[in-house]
This record gives structure tokens, C-alpha cells and sequence, in this order.
């Protein structure tokens, strides 16, 4: 089977985070009870039209410069006709010819550019939910939500592709605030389309879709199951149908749903209610005062500002606001590269056990400073800072306050004893050597020889302490 | 054209037809389509410039601040089909095979 | 019921809203003529007595306070039942008011009832509507046109005094000629058409029906202006001017032998105080075949919303949502609405919608027509209907022959011009409705020079 090659382009549906619907004044917020942010518009009961959320426009607008997509200037919106219960007006508003943006593209690590043929603005629809007895329910409480829609190109040639594409997108959205993106919550959904040939010189094959893909785990399943599935066909000599696929993560297999609708069918028209959207210059202006530095921009300056490595860069860029707290926590430190490695070990740790992102934290960029500080000026070790920050993680203080209390600071004898210590390790290293391997008696000599050394001037208690840290 | 044209279009439309509506109405399409037809042959479009008669530009974009004006028993009082405050969809009656 | 009469009866305490709606629900009864579906009384009442209080304290909300507006059944108000004409719709109460009739009660309006139509507003007789056909006031064995029929006939038939319709190719402007009495299609972009049950959005606009041109312009100035929720309003303004020259024909093929004659002598009326400035109208058929293909485009989707699921005619259970659709619209829809959607449906179907882009470059054309004609004139006056009132079942055979009956009326739709049709006199007591067509958005122009006209006419007898 591994002479098909796959091609693949990708269709992302992303939520865009507004406080309103994009065509009329219901909140969006449809974990609320079922059907209480339904309105008249929404519900398309005779007589409404839609009145645009500007909002909307400015994040479609602001996605597709995040992208590096063309925005046109003149746009306009259109009627996809079709009959569905969760669908109240038997049309979406959708855009059809001339998109907010198109041409645009993401780089993958492989250095691939995923070219972008368009993004759009539409509204989503209801939920349909089955119940125990079968009956199926309508909440229309998403009705109206609005959308983005992503359309690449069929540029993809492995599901790996895929879900590392469906990352980049997700964090540029998340960096741009255009959406929250979480793949749990449907706020970000992939529908990809698969094709198998057998050289590379053959012509595009019938291609398919599949749906239901939930997590980034069902994208990459699903394509795995569908490029096999084409390829087994082929092989039998049998024919691939044009068709939309339903991705079962229970039984781990694809299935026909139904055939695949062409663009004439859904008898797509202007929508007459809406006149054409023109896109002012000095909007573009306005979104662009409010793009933020992208991930990748954000990566490659990290890589030289830190002097961290592209996998360091990636951990700490993967969430804009990780990257905010760690730039903040990290200011007017001197020994960069000792803070920047206590950081990436700890927080993303923290976070992880916790799971709550830095916002979430019992502590804040600058209580981090604080301690970074502490570990920069040496007045605590590495050792002293981990049971600090465990301590600041729980809500128990500030940097100095837990310091003082546990009394972790290292101090004028420390440094002494370190000093002397650094002599003594270096002239007996097979004492040192024996320790480390098991001898624990030798502790006891290595002690000796550091007091016969200091001659009183350093408390054997810091000796001790120094010691047991610097043999670790 | 033929009666099966009608057919696909209700089915596409979703209406139903009785096979008597489906041959008037195929009559009767044919006689405005025809009609359009031969009307549109006599115009000559190569002169036509912007009519002017429509609104060109969106003018009303609406804040993002959401209002419920709307509770839930006003827009729900028109279904008659209801369960646990969502719109329940008629009965799907399995067919045997 | 000229709405100055009204209010001076209220001035000489003759009438109290209250008294006067008793009597308009009475004759409403007596009259039997099917123009309303449904009588709003409990909200008239309520808004009467409040008026009557208003109008005892001296302090009215305005001139229409305290007067009387029946409202097209396809126009949405809060809580009363909106059918449309139609079956599907025929038990489905609007949760919310059409912005015109918010800003009518806003200045003390009272509204009577919601009249009959064609059904979705399809139709030149008012014999499509679900809930039977309308009497003309005039002669009860004539139709009162259509789609506005109810309206019509509630105004000449003192039923309202004001009525608002709608006017998508001639439905306030037709019945309004057949009735005798004045309707006004206002510029498209002038009137909010929320809350008005879409036919063809690009085309619908809302119109006003009364006995004489003044009260129909008081009117306007009130549902008139910006609405938060009709993206298609225009804040275009033309400034005030006096028409001098007026364009007419001298011909008026297919039109009926009454209808000429009337028509000729209203122009001869004219002559003292205007110039008159023969013009061609060559797209009649052209806009007749634009008009069908742009209306039943967008009725073919805007009907769409009507599916069984969440309000109308509903049904328990079906074996597939395909039949429970289908079976619903079979159903609930009539015959000319199921045609003018499938049609609809295979414009929009046919080589991806070429038609629909198509009507388009032909409402360009017809635009670019008018627009010449306007260059060297400030109205045309034409008569509205090719016919006069006719008979029940003379001509709903023949779908084309149904279309004609918007002949003269449609292109200004399409074109996108304000048009008013006032009674140009009566011929074997069968009124006859002239119309005159004025600039885009120059509409208060045109009703100062309808007013003009319509004095000349009455005192030509």
C-alpha cells in the first residue's frame, strides 16, 4: 500500500471570540440553558435581517494579516441554501466569491509553506444532541456564533502534516485573540480532504471528506484510516466515490455519510440584505496597531535574545500568554541562561501538574522576578529556589518572606564555605569519587578537611550544609 | 425538458407535488423560461454601466456588546414539539426492510 | 377617513378614538369583505384609551394620534398572529413588531387589524391567500388587486384610515388604483423592512395606502430614516425642488380602451401647469422578465425558512427529514407560491446561477433607462394597471397573463424610483389609478408634486 501517495488540503472552522452573535444582539455564551440566546434573528423568524458585529470583521480581518493573507478591500457576503433542522433560515450567510482575505499561507518545521487559498466570515449553526429515547433536540443557542473558515490548498502529504498545520493555526489564532481555539470545545474544527494516486505524475484522485474529528488525535486517525482505506480500493481495482466520511472514535473507522454536495447544489447567492463590506485603509491600520508579535516571529527572537534553543523557544512561546510571564519574570536578570533553564524546568511543570495556564497561577510575573532575582544575585541556591517557588505556587508568600521564614538565604559564611569547598573537591577527587559512589564514611573526612582549611572561620554548620549540596 | 426535471427541483426545494402539479407546473415553467429566454435575446447589454439603484457599501456595522431582549418562553411559543427547553425534531419512523 | 377629519372631530370632542373604533369594527363586520385576517381590538382598544386620554389632556403624541392603521398580514407585530396568506403560517404569532409599526404606535398610532393578501405576497387579485379572496369596496363582485388587497380595501372601504403594505413589483400601487384611493412605494433604502416577511429582498419595500396624498406623506415622515436592523437603508438625500416637466406616453400598448381614455385626460389636465414631454419606455418586457427571474430567485431561498421545525405548520413524524419537510411545504404552501419556487429554484440552479447575476446587469440596464429619462424630465406620469378592476377567477388561469398585471409597475422596483398611484377617475364606476414615478430618493419632491396633481385632478372632476 505504500506506493499511493496522498494529498491532502485541509478545511479549518474556528469560533471567533465575540461577546455577541456576528448578525444580532444575543451573547454567544451557548453553554447557557438550551435555546435562552435565541432571538428572532438568529432564529430566522419571518420579517428579520441581518446587521453585521464589527467586531467580527476585525478579527476575520486581523486572522487573515496573521496568515500573510491578501485582504480584500471590497467584500461581500452570500446565501448557502440548504434544508437541515439546525439550520434555521434553510441558509447559511456565508461569503462565496470574494472572501475577507485569501492567498496567504503557514510554514511548517519541515520548511513546507501550507498555502492558504481563503478565509471567510459565516455564522454557525444550532447543536442537535440525540437523547436516551432517541428523540433528537435542537439548542439553538450557536445559531449565529460567528465563524471563520480556513481553506488551504491540497498541499498536505501525510496526517503529520496535518496536525502540526492544525497547531500553527490554533496558536496564531489564540496569539491574535481571534479565537480560543480549543479543539475540545468545537471552538476549532478540521475537516480534511483526501485524494490517493499512484505517482506523482497522475492525476489528482477522487477526493473525500471526512467530519467529526474532534482533537488533533481523530485528525490525524481519521486520515490515517481514510488514505488506507482509498489506497486498499485502488488496489482492489474498485473506484473511490465522491463522498463526505464520518470519523468514528469508538469503532476507529471511517464511513460513507453521504455524497459529497458540489457548490451548485447549495444554489449559492448574494445576500441580498447585506450590501458589500469595503475594508477602509485606515481599519487595516487599526488591526495592525493591534497585531502582536506571531509565534514565529516570537521564536526566532527568544532564540537570539535568550540564547535558548528552537525546542527551548517552542516551550516558551507556546502559549502567548507563557511567553508574557516568562519576558516579564526574566527582566534585568544578568545570568540569563541559569534563570532562563530554572524557568523552562520549572513553571511549564507547575502548569502541567496543575493544568491551568500562567494566568492561573498563585503568583505573578513579577512575584517570579523577585525570585529570579534572589537565584541571579546568588543569595539563594538552586535547591533553596525550588523549595521557594513550590511554597509560592500554593499561595504561601513571596520570594523573600518564604526565604526569610525557611531560612534559605545563602549567607556570608555560604559563599565562604562555597569558595573553599570548590579547593577542597578539586584536590581530592578520589575521596570525592568514593563518596559519590557510595561511601557515605568519607562525608565525614571530606568535613574534616574543610575545617583543618577554614581555621575556624566558617561555622561548621555551612560547611555541612554546602557540602551535602555541592556533592549532589 | 422533461416531468423528472420538475421532480429533482421540488426535491431540491423540498415540496412536495402530486404528479398532476408536477405536469401544470412543468408546462408553466416552460412558458416563462421560454419567454425570458426569447425576451433577454432582444437586449443588448454591452452599453450597461452601474445602475446605481442599489446600496453599494455596508454602512451599519453593530457593536459587540450582547442584549437579551427575548426570553425563552416568547420564541419558543410558536413549537409545538418541546422537550426539557430544546425544540425537539419530528419523530423519524423507521421504515422495514 | 382622511386622518384631518379625525383629529378634528377629536378637537370638537365630537369622537373619542374609542367611539370611532366601535364604529370601524362594526362596519368591518357588517361590510364582510375579507380585508383583515385578524383583528388586533385588545391592543386597539388599549392604545384607543390611551388616546383618548392624551387627546382629553390636549397633549396628542402627534398628528396621527388617535388614527387608524391596518397593517399588511406579512408585517410583524408583537404578539399577533402573522400569517402571511398562508397556510404554513396560518397559527404563528410574531414574538417581536416590524420597526414601522414600533414607530407608529411610538406616536400614537392604533392599529385595527392585520389585512389580507396574496399569499407571501404573490398575486395581483388577492385570490391567492390561504384565507380567501378580498371584496373590492367598490363593487364586491371585483377583485381589489393585489398582493395588498386587504389594505386597499380597508382604506376605501373606511375600514382604516391608513394602511401599510407592501411593494415588491406593484402590490400596494395596483390594489391601491383598483380600490381608488392613494399607495405609495417609497425609494427602496427609504423605509425600514424589518419585521416585513421577505418575498424578494432586493426588490420588497414598504408602502403606504390612505385616501389622499398628504396623509400617506405624514406617514412617511414618521416610518421613514435609519434602523439599526436594515443594512440596505441609504442616508442618501435629494434636496426639495418643484417639477416643471412631466414625461409621458402617448401610447400604452395592451392597456384597456377605460384605461386610456382616463388616462389621456389626466395628461390633458396637466398641460396648464407643467410641461409635458413626450418619452418611450421600451423595457416594459425586459422588466417583466427581470422581475420574475430576481423575485422567484430570492423567494426560492427566502421561503426556505418555512420547514416544519421551529414555528407554522408542523408535523409530528415522518420516515425521513426529507418527508417531513416536504410533506410540510407541500402542504402549506399554494399552488403560485410552490410555482415561483420551484422556478426560483431553477434559476438558481441552472449554470451556477448565471440567470440571477444576469437580472442584475438588467436592472442596470433598466436603471441606466430611467436614468436617461430623467435627464430631461422630473416625473413620469403613466397610468399603474394596464387593466381595471376585474372579475373573481377571470384571470388566474394564465400565470403569464398574471405577471402582465405588473407591467407598469415593476420597473420602478427594479430601477429603484418612488412611485405613487393616485385615482385618476372612474369608468362604469371602476376606479383607475395613475401613477406618477419620480427620481430616486426625491420621494418629498414627488409627493409635493402628487399633491399638486391630485388637487388639479379633483378639481378637473
Amino acid at each position: 500500500m505504500d506506493n499511493f501517495i496522498p494529498t491532502m488540503g485541509l478545511e479549518v472552522h474556528a469560533q471567533v471570540k465575540s461577546k455577541s452573535k456576528i448578525f444580532c444582539r444575543c451573547a454567544t455564551d451557548f453553554s447557557e440553558k438550551p435555546n435562552t440566546n435565541i432571538c428572532p434573528i438568529c432564529m430566522g423568524f419571518p420579517g428579520v435581517m441581518p446587521s453585521i458585529n464589527e467586531e467580527v470583521v476585525k478579527k476575520a480581518v486581523k486572522a487573515g494579516m496573521a496568515l500573510n493573507c491578501r485582504i480584500n478591500l471590497r467584500t461581500g457576503f452570500a446565501r448557502k441554501n440548504y434544508f437541515y433542522p439546525d439550520l434555521p433560515k434553510g441558509y447559511q450567510i456565508t461569503q462565496f466569491k470574494v472572501p475577507v482575505a485569501e492567498n496567504g499561507f503557514v510554514i511548517l518545521s519541515n520548511g513546507k509553506k501550507i498555502r492558504i487559498r481563503r478565509l471567510h466570515i459565516e455564522e454557525d449553526t444550532g447543536k442537535m444532541i440525540h437523547d436516551q429515547n432517541e428523540d433528537t433536540l435542537i439548542d439553538f443557542n450557536r445559531a449565529g456564533v460567528p465563524l471563520i473558515e480556513i481553506v488551504t490548498e491540497p498541499d498536505f502529504e501525510s496526517s503529520a502534516e496535518a496536525v502540526e498545520y492544525m497547531n500553527r493555526i490554533r496558536e496564531i489564532l489564540r496569539y491574535t485573540e481571534v479565537s480560543d481555539a480549543n479543539m475540545e470545545m468545537g471552538e476549532l474544527r478540521g475537516e480534511p480532504n483526501i485524494s490517493v494516486r499512484r505517482n506523482m505524475g497522475d492525476m489528482l484522485g477522487t477526493k473525500t471528506e471526512i467530519k467529526n474529528l474532534n482533537s488533533l488525535k481523530a485528525i490525524e486517525k481519521g486520515i490515517d484510516f481514510e488514505i488506507e482505506r482509498q489506497s486498499r480500493l485502488l488496489k482492489e481495482g474498485r473506484e473511490v466515490l465522491s463522498e463526505t466520511m464520518l470519523y468514528n472514535e469508538k469503532k476507529q473507522e471511517v464511513i460513507p455519510m453521504r455524497k459529497k454536495e458540489s457548490a451548485s447544489e447549495y444554489r449559492y447567492f448574494i445576500e441580498p440584505d447585506l450590501p458589500d463590506l469595503i475594508i477602509e485603509e485606515a481599519f487595516i491600520e487599526s488591526v495592525k496597531k493591534e497585531m502582536p508579535e506571531l509565534p514565529e516571529e516570537k521564536r526566532v527572537r527568544f532564540i537570539k535574545q535568550y540564547n535558548v534553543s528552537r525546542i527551548e523557544s517552542e516551550i516558551l512561546s507556546s502559549e502567548k500568554s507563557l511567553a508574557d510571564f516568562f519576558e516579564e519574570a526574566i527582566k534585568n536578570i544578568k545570568q540569563t541562561k541559569r534563570c532562563v533553564n530554572f524557568f523552562i524546568r520549572e513553571i511549564p511543570a507547575i502548569l502541567n501538574s496543575k493544568s491551568i495556564d500562567s494566568a492561573e497561577l498563585k503568583f505573578s510575573a513579577s512575584d517570579f522576578n523577585e525570585l529570579l532575582r534572589e537565584i541571579d544575585s546568588e543569595s539563594v541556591n538552586l535547591n533553596s529556589a525550588q523549595i521557594v517557588l513550590s511554597e509560592m505556587s500554593e499561595g504561601r508568600g513571596k520570594a523573600e518572606e518564604i526565604i526569610e521564614r525557611m531560612n534559605l538565604k545563602q549567607t556570608n559564611d555560604d559563599f565562604k564555605a562555597m569558595e573553599l569547598i570548590k579547593e577542597i573537591i578539586e584536590e581530592n577527587p578520589k575521596e570525592v569519587e568514593r563518596y559519590k559512589k557510595g561511601e557515605e564514611k568519607l562525608f565525614g573526612v571530606l568535613v574534616g578537611l574543610c575545617m583543618k582549611k577554614a581555621k575556624g572561620s566558617i561555622s561548621p554548620a555551612a560547611i555541612n550544609k554546602i557540602l551535602k549540596e555541592m556533592l549532589k | 425538458m422533461e416531468k423528472d426535471k420538475i421532480l429533482l427541483l421540488a426535491k431540491t426545494a423540498f415540496i412536495e407535488l402530486t404528479d398532476e402539479q408536477a405536469e401544470k407546473f412543468l408546462i408553466e415553467l416552460e412558458e416563462i423560461v421560454g419567454n425570458i429566454k426569447t425576451t433577454l435575446d432582444s437586449v443588448n447589454l454591452k452599453d450597461v454601466h452601474d445602475g446605481d439603484y442599489y446600496k453599494k457599501r455596508l454602512t451599519l456595522l453593530i457593536g459587540d456588546s450582547p442584549e437579551r431582549s427575548f426570553d425563552r418562553e416568547s420564541m419558543m411559543m410558536n413549537s409545538k414539539r418541546q422537550k426539557d427547553g430544546y425544540i425537539l425534531v419530528p419523530k423519524l419512523i423507521k421504515e422495514d426492510k | 377617513m382622511r386622518v384631518s377629519d379625525i383629529i378634528s372631530k377629536y378637537r370638537a370632542k365630537e369622537e373619542t378614538p374609542i367611539t370611532l373604533l366601535d364604529g370601524i369594527y362594526e362596519k368591518i363586520e357588517k361590510d364582510d369583505l375579507n380585508d383583515y385576517i385578524s383583528l388586533t381590538k385588545n391592543i386597539a382598544y388599549e392604545e384607543a384609551y390611551h388616546s383618548k386620554i392624551r387627546h382629553e389632556k390636549g397633549m396628542p403624541l402627534s398628528d396621527i394620534d388617535g388614527v387608524f392603521f391596518s397593517i399588511k398580514d406579512n408585517i410583524a407585530v408583537e404578539n399577533i398572529r402573522m400569517t402571511c396568506g398562508s397556510k404554513i403560517l396560518s397559527d404563528f404569532i410574531s414574538p417581536y413588531s416590524a420597526t414601522v409599526v414600533e414607530r407608529i404606535r411610538a406616536k400614537g398610532g392604533i392599529i385595527v387589524g392585520k389585512t389580507n393578501m396574496d399569499e407571501f405576497a404573490m398575486g395581483s387579485s388577492n385570490e391567492s391567500s390561504y384565507f380567501g379572496p378580498v371584496k373590492n369596496p367598490v363593487d364586491t363582485s371585483f377583485v381589489p388587486g393585489g398582493s395588498s388587497g386587504g389594505s386597499a380595501a380597508s382604506v376605501a372601504a373606511s375600514h382604516a384610515c391608513i394602511s401599510i403594505g407592501s411593494d415588491t413589483g406593484g402590490s400596494v400601487r395596483q390594489p391601491s388604483s383598483f380600490c381608488g384611493v392613494v399607495g405609495f412605494k417609497p425609494t427602496y433604502g427609504e423605509v425600514s423592512r424589518y419585521g416585513l416577511t421577505a418575498f424578494s429582498s432586493s426588490l420588497d419595500t414598504m408602502g403606504i395606502i390612505s385616501e389622499t396624498v398628504r396623509d400617506s406623506k405624514r406617514v412617511f415622515d414618521i416610518i421613514r430614516g435609519e434602523d439599526a436592523h436594515d443594512s440596505t437603508l441609504s442616508s442618501k438625500k435629494a434636496g426639495k425642488r418643484d417639477y416643471k416637466r412631466v414625461g409621458y406616453l402617448d401610447a400604452i400598448p395592451q392597456a384597456d380602451k377605460p384605461v386610456e381614455e382616463i388616462y389621456g385626460k389626466r395628461i390633458e389636465d396637466l398641460k396648464k401647469d407643467f410641461e409635458l414631454v413626450k418619452i418611450k419606455m421600451d423595457f416594459i418586457d425586459i422588466s417583466i422578465s427581470t422581475y420574475q427571474i430576481q423575485t422567484m430567485c430570492e423567494t426560492s431561498s427566502n421561503l426556505a425558512r418555512f420547514d416544519g421545525i421551529k414555528y407554522g405548520l408542523q408535523s409530528k413524524s415522518g420516515k425521513n427529514l426529507r418527508e417531513i419537510y416536504s410533506a410540510v411545504r407541500g402542504d402549506g404552501f399554494g399552488s403560485e407560491v410552490k410555482r415561483r419556487i420551484l422556478i426560483g429554484t431553477y434559476f438558481l440552479t441552472h449554470n451556477e446561477g448565471e440567470y440571477y447575476s444576469l437580472s442584475f446587469r438588467l436592472r442596470d440596464y433598466i436603471a441606466n433607462e430611467i436614468d436617461k429619462i430623467f435627464e430631461n424630465i422630473d416625473a413620469i406620469v403613466i397610468p399603474t394597471s394596464l387593466t381595471l378592476p376585474f372579475k373573481f377567477n377571470e384571470k388566474t388561469s394564465s400565470p403569464l397573463q398574471m405577471h402582465l398585471s405588473d407591467s407598469l409597475t415593476a420597473f420602478s422596483n427594479l430601477a429603484n424610483v418612488p412611485a405613487i398611484s393616485i385615482n385618476g377617475g372612474y369608468s362604469n364606476n371602476l376606479p383607475c389609478g395613475i401613477q406618477l414615478v419620480g427620481k430616486r430618493f426625491d420621494d418629498d419632491s414627488l409627493l409635493e408634486f402628487a399633491e399638486r396633481a391630485e388637487t388639479i385632478w379633483r378639481e378637473n372632476g
